[in-house]
């Protein structure tokens, strides 16, 4: 399952953040599907970010996501800054 | 402006004090029954001269399921929630009856977001950047509500907003009835939306000293248009929608038209941008300019809902424009603002269906708390119990700060469709589109 590589902390936090924010589920099969495509636009990611950092106390510079065209990718930058915590 | 141009009114919504469905908002209206409650935040401000209460949207269902996912509720201000809510209501069974073309909105607000704005400031002082939404722009713009209305219904016409204080709503259904004259579009989703009712706002209206004053009467109570105990306003929040439709498409789509726009005036004071004219000219001016547009003279009004804030200039002013347009015949006049406060750019639409409401079934309720009318008012004012009256039209008038007037004619459909019945079947009828 590709989702068991990535930090199951930050995976759960977008997970709900995505949930919250944009009302959906994602699974493992979406991790690697372009972000369009999944019904996440440009500032659904931001504040996916933003309600993502909240639950994981950490502070990402906004940044560092531009570029970022899949949950995959999201959930990498987060656990770059996460792994300094 | 053909028959077939004359503006239906095939939808209703009401968010309001008093109710959130046009049928218990009007039982609320006839029993005179003031909806004005402490609100705790607001008495942290003692050192203004102004009571510590409002009047919230009874029983608020606007951000049930039926009208919004969850998540969308991150990302709209209150005022255009209730506003959503209330259009969704109007709009039930109507969506996709005329091409989305033809379909329009205008809606009016008197500050647009403003909590939003006030929220996403404290977030952005308080814990920085990072926190600040990335919706704080289309939650907090005055046309989020239109932006809203047109992504939810289809609305590919105009979509409008309207910004002229307490008489935006009563504008919005007055430019919309003109559309749909001019033939700009078939449908279009009218109204206004409020919700300020925090403290900044609180403070900058007690500052005007615009406000309720402190007293030995209960909250409920303070509301009292045209009583010589009068002392200011109380601040209320709400939503009103109507939907209205050119007659020739109601009648080949079938649609119940619960009554009509048949008259707009509006005038602007250019006298003072927070108090009318004594003599009210410029409400005189807008009264008569409705009737004209109407094709009516004063004789014809049944029923007046009058702005009736309960501040001792506005109702002093207003009583003396109604004099010199309706002379000694000067028909019943009611202010609903006793129940529900002041909504102020909600305030026109919620008062134009009441206005409707009693214009169908001749009842006009009674101005709430208001128990010896000011001895310098000399119109009729209704207070106590209801007062029966022919079916016909009625005049219902908002005015504003910055010197707006406006002035709408709701005619009843004699012989039609039972308003109240018509009413009843609309509301929570439509969900998230």
């Amino acid at each position: 399952m590709t989702s068991e590589r990535h930090d199951a902390a930050v995976v759960q936090a977008v997970r709900d953040a995505l949930e919250e924010v944009v009302g959906i589920e994602f699974g493992d099969d979406d991790l690697d599907r372009p972000l369009e495509d999944t019904g996440v636009d440009s500032l659904d990611l931001i504040e996916v970010v933003m309600v993502a950092e909240e639950a994981l106390d950490i502070s990402v510079p906004q940044d560092a996501f531009e570029g970022v065209t899949t949950l995959r990718a999201a959930i990498s930058v987060f656990e770059i800054h996460n792994a300094g915590v | 402006m053909s028959d077939g141009r004359r503006a239906a009114i095939v939808g209703v919504g009401v968010k309001a004090p008093g109710g959130c469905d046009p049928a218990t908002f009007w039982q609320a209206v006839l029993a005179g029954r003031g909806q004005a409650r402490e609100i705790p935040e607001l008495a942290d401000h003692h050192e203004v001269s102004a009571a510590s209460f409002g009047c919230e949207v009874s029983d608020d269902d606007s951000a049930h399921e039926r009208y919004f996912r969850k998540p969308e509720l991150r990302r709209i201000d209150d005022g255009a929630r209730l506003g959503v809510a209330a259009a969704a209501d109007a709009m039930a069974g109507l969506d996709g009856l005329v091409p989305p073309e033809r379909r329009a909105a205008v809606v009016g607000t008197g500050v647009g977001g403003l909590r939003t704005y006030r929220t996403q400031s404290a977030l952005l002082h308080d814990v920085g950047v990072a926190r600040a939404s990335p919706f704080t722009v289309p939650m907090m713009m005055p046309n989020s509500l239109a932006g809203w209305l047109s992504l939810r219904h289809g609305l590919q016409g105009p979509c409008h907003t309207i910004a002229a204080a307490c008489a935006s709503a009563a504008a919005s259904i007055g430019e919309a009835m003109i559309m749909i004259r001019d033939g700009r579009a078939d449908m279009v989703v009218a109204g206004g939306a409020e919700a300020v009712m925090f403290t900044e706002v609180f403070v900058a209206f007690a500052r005007m000293e615009a406000l309720a004053k402190p007293s030995e009467r209960r909250p409920d109570e303070a509301s009292r248009p045209f009583d010589v105990d009068r002392n200011g306003f109380v601040m209320g929040e709400g939503a009103g929608m109507v939907v209205l439709a050119a007659a020739d498409v109601a009648r080949a789509a079938d649609l119940d038209v619960l009554g009509w726009v048949d008259g707009y005036g509006c005038s602007s004071d250019a006298h003072h941008m927070a108090a009318p004219p004594e003599d009210g000219a410029g409400a005189v001016r807008s009264m008569i300019a409705a009737l004209h547009d109407a094709g009516l003279s004063s004789g014809d009004i049944v029923h007046i809902n009058a702005h009736g804030t309960s501040t001792p200039r506005n109702d002093l002013a207003e009583s003396r424009a109604i004099v010199t347009v309706f002379g000694d015949s000067c028909p019943p006049v009611t202010s609903t603002k006793g129940v529900t406060g002041h909504l102020l750019g909600a305030g026109g639409a919620v008062e134009a269906i009441a206005a409707l409401i009693a214009a169908s079934t001749g009842i006009v309720p009674p101005v709430a708390n208001t128990e010896t009318v000011d001895s310098e008012i000399a119109i009729d004012v209704v207070t106590g119990s209801p007062r029966t009256v022919p079916v016909g039209p009625a005049l219902s008038s908002s005015f504003a700060f910055g010197g707006h007037n406006a002035s709408l004619v709701v005619s009843p459909v004699v012989g039609g469709a039972d308003v109240l019945a018509g009413l009843q079947s609309v509301s929570g009828a439509s969900g998230p589109g």
